[in-house]
């Protein structure tokens, strides 16, 4: 591939997904270093753009290279906030949750709560993947993406429905 | 609120909350842009840091090896010899080491990347751990030996001889401290990446 097809194909990409990379920076990021991961996410993108074999749909490839670097970017950042003190409040979280919708936090926090892995099938749910594309994405087969649903589905159940009037 | 109604939640979220860096949203061919310098730069520091790396062990092999043919005992001449095989073997284990950085495929699914990763991270661990091996003890085994070949077993090559062995022991256990600080807690984060995607199977 030449650098004009890689770049005219990276804008293609960026064009159809730059928003559920964004939403993927976000959920996977604390609120001051969103850029930091979109960046970085961009930059592994165009980094992977040669290996695009056309074996899985485009969106799926997407999702496992912004997945991937998502889930690596946590881990750094888990090794250094246990070096830090946690006694700040950010600021621009607080902001945030003053904008956002009661349904919105709602769903901020719900992600915020799961693991790893359940909050990337979540964002695979959210976006109206199938469950072979889940499967696809994460490396596990249909019948696990199912259970593993079915767990969250519960999890949120009890969390915000159990305590409804 | 129902659990399938978070879809139409995040649809909307993800409407009014897109990228805008400052307050005018970068465009596309911005993004594309500066993503291209930054990738430039990426290429030009990592050829920098490479070119200085390989220039530094040039230079110290062509001293030594003119070295070898001025000194006047065997046992100097085996312990320069000692120092340029190490400076070899520093050299190849470095670029290997980065060429192992790169070629990690962020477009498998997420087991695999976790398994590759887990890889990835046991080898730095494992070079960072046989640091006294590869990297110290051919210089302090050449460096001693080509002392006291010169100048023979006195108080002073005794002396350097306990400095560069202290020196050494600090170098090993900052490695050793930094595997274990800064990369078992990164394995150990995969690995439980990994028994939670198999949590199921």
């Amino acid at each position: 591939m030449t650098n004009d097809e890689k770049q005219r194909e990276f804008h293609d990409l960026l064009a159809v997904n730059r928003g559920r990379l964004w939403a993927i920076a976000r959920s996977f990021s604390d609120s001051s270093d969103i850029d930091d991961l979109f960046q970085e996410i961009l930059l592994q993108l165009w980094k992977s753009i040669d290996s695009f074999a056309g074996d899985s749909s485009r969106e799926t490839w997407v999702y496992r290279v912004a997945l991937n670097t998502a889930l690596t970017h946590r881990r750094q950042l888990s090794r250094r906030e246990r070096n830090l003190p946690t006694t700040t409040v950010d600021t621009e979280v607080v902001q945030q949750r003053h904008e956002q919708s009661c349904e919105e936090q709602i769903l901020d926090e719900f992600l915020q709560g799961l693991s790893p892995v359940d909050r990337a099938l979540m964002l695979l749910f959210l976006d109206d993947l199938t469950h072979r594309e889940m499967a696809n994405v994460t490396g596990m087969n249909e019948n696990q993406v199912s259970v593993r649903l079915h767990r969250i589905r519960q999890k949120f159940n009890q969390q915000y429905l159990e305590s409804e009037p | 609120m129902k659990f399938d109604e978070l879809r139409d939640v995040w649809r909307q979220q993800g409407e009014s909350k897109q990228p805008q860096p400052g307050d005018e949203e970068m465009t596309l061919e911005q993004t594309v842009d500066s993503l291209r310098q930054q990738i430039a730069k990426n290429r030009s520091d990592i050829l920098k840091r490479d070119v200085i790396e390989s220039g530094i062990a040039l230079v110290l092999m062509v001293v030594f090896g003119y070295a070898i043919f001025k000194l006047p005992t065997l046992m100097s001449q085996i312990g320069i010899g000692i120092i340029i095989a190490g400076l070899c073997v520093i050299v190849y284990r470095l670029r290997l080491r980065r060429h192992t950085d790169r070629s990690v495929d962020h477009s498998q699914s997420i087991e695999s990347f976790c398994r590759e990763e887990k890889r990835r991270l046991d080898h730095e661990i494992s070079l960072l751990r046989t640091v006294p091996l590869w990297y110290i003890a051919p210089g302090f085994l050449g460096a001693n030996i080509a002392f006291i070949g010169m100048a023979g077993v006195t108080t002073f090559s005794m002396l350097y001889l306990a400095g560069t062995f202290a020196f050494c022991v600090w170098v090993a256990r900052a490695n050793a401290h930094a595997a274990s600080e800064q990369m078992e807690p990164l394995r150990e984060a995969v690995e439980s990446l990994n028994a939670e995607l198999d949590h199921d199977s």
